[in-house]
């Protein structure tokens, strides 16, 4: 892992490929992936990144918009959108997307999040012309109609009850957890939104939208795989090249007023079978020491069976099912977490103890880290598996697309994939004493109780 | 254990299956095109290498297979062992899947504790998992460390040791696991679904009972591992950073000495094929939707049809062009995914299509997807249509090949099932051989609706009278204990 050589990625107009060179078999070696990258005088920012290994390639265009940009009363609307993407243009007719891609041997899919939202693909290599086409295609034209709208509308909300209306714990996740923890209405209501607002999304809502965020300067397309970078950055260029640039979307505020103490909330369940807690701390800024500290110690509390409250709670007393945490909740992890956000836990116990007796087991495990840091053998080995899943969440041609793709959106700069990587390996146990002592705190916390509710009882709390 | 809650990020698709070979989604109905730019589709595609694999069988009779992959510093191991969950003895359901979870939870040589921070320190992970017909036991490393991941793996499979306080946990969480996949409808569906067309076979046996769990002891998982965990017919598959003469050697270091006399293999028999459709509703209070399945009885991975099968699959519902994903969702609106399964086990195997409904559609959406399932038998499949199924299948083959925990599991199927030695090289080739007659063929088998299982878990209270209009209903609940007809 070469430690210096970021790639400031606005900078570079043309430049020349940059690889993070691969240190000879050590103990520390992380991947090496090489980037190019160039901006398009539309402002597309387009990184490549070449891998002959196999004849495959693979996409990620991020536009940088999410849920935060949803004004009170369009919750939901950036994923709504996020569906519409796919309903054609006037080069691409209804359905033909899906065919396209298919017929083709492709893959793909895209997802939204508070801040980005992405769309992906992979196909075999020779493919690549056709790829740049549909999503240049779709960037320049939607066609955005009242019936396609409707269907769609009504496709999300059949998600919304399958993922979170007829599952357990998944109301206390998607809709309970910002709720509480956040006062600013971009980051306090749910991605997914509610019935109400996605009925209320019309036609020129969706017009508007795609001007304004789904611009070409909104955006950055990476491409990985086995292409030629000279016949790439042609057929990118001359797909999207002439779609105009937009005037630059208003900045989301999402600017949070200091917390102003511990909240708590019950939330009764009518399809939970045993009880469930979920405790979070509002975290630290990304890129901060204290995000690499509290990204290594996610490792260290939660994850896995070596995981300290894995051993204390599942095995040791034997008093908790399962354990679930990460630095990004609900749902996401450090890669794409930024500040407001969350880090926490879910734990699902059983009737041996109550949530206050799981809060005060987390809750002593963490001023033990503030109080006493981490021995030093544990801190090794929590690295050794973080550098091991880092290289594991590569696997795959998608899989570095998706993941530039994410460091493209949230940091502006998809070289930080790998130059973050020494950050997280050089955490020290003072840096995980500090950030527990700081953040891990009791007046930063939320914490909702989940409680089975009686058969038939209708679900409170909302 | 981690429980992943559904707080994950919001997609387009239900998922992106690659690891099960397939999508979520399949052929719109002709859309009339209009004046519109012709997409780029010139060039050929290009070869794609099929990995060298370097096969070695040893004297206990272990078949290695090494695949080297040097792109990234990680190995991949698979060891499959050919007995599963028909091995339970009757009345024992959860056996072999609790002997095979207790394997990480102390041997001989380490407790439980020091293979979980022995596998951290290794940034490894090691999952056994019991399938109908196997026991997996895969995971992966920093390749710098494949001789401690290989030293773990011989341990575990080897010399576990099954103490009684881990038994005992294991027994209890396995309960709270059992009554939250009871709150789960797609797992609802799912065991209805198997207990409805494996009836008699013990292909049925999916999960353990509260009774099963409660009279599971440790004598009894000792004996098993003693009896069925042997290396004779058993594939350990190593895909990653390595040097095969290297891994073989290590292989042979720790896994050498693994004895144990070979069995007979299991014979699970194939089980009747149905006569009549059944409508089976699983009742569950409160369910916002419908979790719908409708199939039957399939092939064995063996069979002649199963490349006109998988296509069939392909053109009704793997992918978002096919039948089900056009029509149920994207036509209809009544669902955010609608999609068929095809499984195939050594002797027997199931189809079935898949969908989740709001409760007020359930009747519409059960006749639609009836409706999708019988065109298949009523007419030839169109050539564009069968030719995009095609491409699915082959392109998802190529993206398997390129990842390393699926390539192990291709790998690894080709041995356990007894296919062609040349099956990854034909693979493509049996695929575009597929005619549409075949596919028909496949359909008389698999599509009669009106000899299917229809699965419904859903609000009893709000959708049992619409069942009736497609036969008779039995109603569960979610203990799988039949309920009275009266309500």
């Amino acid at each position: 892992m070469n430690r210096k050589s970021p790639i400031a990625f606005a900078a570079l107009l043309a430049a020349a490929p940059v690889t993070l060179a691969l240190p000879a078999a050590t103990g520390s070696a992380v991947p090496s992936v090489p980037l190019t990258t160039f901006t398009l005088d539309n402002g597309l920012k387009v990184v490549l990144s070449e891998d002959h290994a196999f004849p495959v390639i693979a996409y990620s265009i991020d536009y940088a918009v999410g849920s935060r940009a949803e004004p009170r009363g369009r919750s939901g609307f950036a994923h709504l959108f996020e569906h519409m993407m796919f309903q054609g243009t006037p080069n691409v007719g209804k359905g033909e997307y899906f065919k396209y891609v298919e017929s083709n041997g492709g893959i793909f899919n895209g997802s939204t999040h508070e801040d980005y939202t992405n769309y992906y693909a992979e196909f075999p290599a020779h493919r690549l012309e056709l790829a740049i086409w549909l999503e240049a295609d779709r960037m320049r034209s939607l066609a955005i109609n009242a019936e396609n709208l409707r269907n769609q509308q009504e496709a999300v909300k059949e998600e919304k009850r399958q993922f979170i209306d007829n599952q357990a714990y998944a109301d206390a996740f998607a809709n309970q957890l910002t709720d509480l923890a956040f006062k600013n209405y971009a980051n306090q209501h749910s991605t997914i939104g509610s019935f109400d607002d996605l009925n209320a999304a019309s036609v020129k809502d969706v017009q508007d939208f795609f001007t304004t965020y789904y611009a070409p300067n909104n955006a950055t397309l990476v491409l990985v795989g086995d292409f030629d970078p000279d016949e790439a950055r042609r057929l990118v260029t001359r797909e999207f090249g002439s779609i105009p640039r937009q005037p630059a979307p208003t900045a989301v505020d999402s600017t949070e007023p200091p917390s102003s103490g511990e909240v708590r909330r019950v939330v009764r369940d009518a399809q939970a079978p045993t009880p469930g807690v979920l405790v979070a701390w509002r975290g630290p800024a990304r890129g901060s020491t204290d995000y690499y500290a509290l990204a290594v110690l996610e490792g260290i509390l939660f994850d896995g069976s070596s995981s300290r409250l894995y051993q204390d709670l599942v095995k040791g007393r034997e008093v908790a099912v399962a354990i679930q945490g990460d630095m990004g909740l609900p749902g996401g992890d450090y890669v794409e977490y930024r500040s407001p956000g969350l880090f926490g836990l879910f734990v699902t116990y059983k009737p041996s103890i109550d949530a206050r007796g799981i809060v005060g087991a987390v809750r002593s495990e963490i001023d033990r880290i503030a109080k006493e840091g981490v021995p030093a053998d544990e801190l090794a080995r929590a690295k050794v598996q973080f550098r091991s899943q880092v290289v594991r969440g590569l696997a795959s041609t998608l899989d570095r697309a998706t993941r530039l793709g994410i460091y493209a959106a949230v940091d502006g700069d998809a070289s930080r994939m790998t130059a973050d990587i020494p950050r997280f390996l050089g955490v020290s146990s003072a840096d995980i004493r500090k950030a527990a002592a700081q953040f891990l705190v009791e007046s930063n916390r939320v914490v909702i109780e989940v409680q089975p509710a009686p058969a038939g009882g209708e679900k409170e709390g909302k | 254990m981690r429980v992943r809650l559904s707080g994950r990020a919001l997609t387009t698709l239900a998922a992106v299956i690659l690891a099960a070979g397939r999508l979520s989604a399949a052929a719109p109905p002709a859309a009339p095109p209009r004046a519109k730019l012709p997409a780029p589709l010139g060039g050929a595609p290009r070869p794609v290498k099929l990995p060298t694999i370097h096969d070695t069988t040893l004297a206990n009779g272990l078949l290695v297979r090494v695949v080297e992959d040097h792109r990234l510093p990680l190995v991949n191991l698979a060891l499959v062992l050919p007995f599963g969950t028909t091995s339970d003895p009757a009345g024992l359901p959860g056996l072999c899947q609790v002997t095979a979870d207790l394997l990480e939870e102390g041997t001989t040589t380490r407790t439980s504790r020091q293979i979980a921070d022995e596998l951290a320190s290794i940034g490894g992970a090691l999952t056994a998992n019991a399938d109908a017909d196997s026991v997996t036991v895969a995971g992966s490393a920093l390749s710098e460390f494949l001789p401690r991941l290989v030293a773990l793996l011989a341990d575990e499979v080897m010399t576990p040791s099954f103490p009684e306080a881990e038994v005992s946990l294991r027994k209890t969480n396995m309960k709270q696991e059992l009554a939250q996949n009871r709150a789960q409808p797609a797992w609802l569906a799912r065991q209805r679904f198997a207990h409805e067309v494996y009836g008699p076979s013990p292909y049925a046996n999916t999960a353990p009972t509260d009774a099963s769990i409660a009279a599971l002891g440790r004598s009894a998982i000792a004996e098993f591992h003693r009896r069925m965990f042997v290396p004779a017919s058993a594939i350990l598959v190593v895909v990653g950073d390595v040097d095969p003469a290297a891994a073989v050697k290590e292989i042979s270091a720790k896994l050498g000495s693994w004895a144990g006399t070979p069995r007979a293999p299991v014979d699970a028999p194939a089980p009747p094929a149905p006569s009549r459709r059944r409508v089976l509703l699983v009742d569950r209070p409160g369910s916002v939707q419908s979790d719908i399945v409708v199939g039957t009885l399939g092939i064995r991975r063996k069979d002649p049809l199963y490349f006109p099968a998988l296509m069939l699959d392909g053109v009704i519902g793997a992918g978002t062009a096919s039948r089900l994903f056009q029509v149920l969702r994207e036509e209809k609106g009544f669902t955010y995914d609608a999609h068929s399964e095809f499984r195939t086990r050594l002797n027997s195997g199931d189809w079935c299509a898949v969908t989740e409904v709001r409760t007020e559609v359930t009747k519409p959406a059960l006749e639609e997807l009836l409706r999708q399932v019988e065109r298949l038998r009523a007419e030839t499949v169109g050539a564009a249509e069968l030719t995009a199924a095609k491409s699915l299948a082959t392109g998802i083959f190529t993206l398997q090949l390129e990842r390393p925990a699926a390539l192990a599991g291709l790998l690894a199927e080709q041995r356990f099932f007894g296919l062609p030695a040349d099956e990854l090289e034909t693979y493509v080739a049996k695929i575009g051989a597929v005619t549409p007659e075949q596919v028909r063929d496949a359909a008389n088998g698999l599509c009669d609706t009106f000899r299917s299982a229809i699965v419904v878990v859903g609000d009893g209270a709000k959708v049992r009278a619409d069942l009736e209009s497609f036969g008779q209903v039995s109603v569960y609940d979610a203990e799988g204990n039949p309920k009275a007809a009266a309500r």
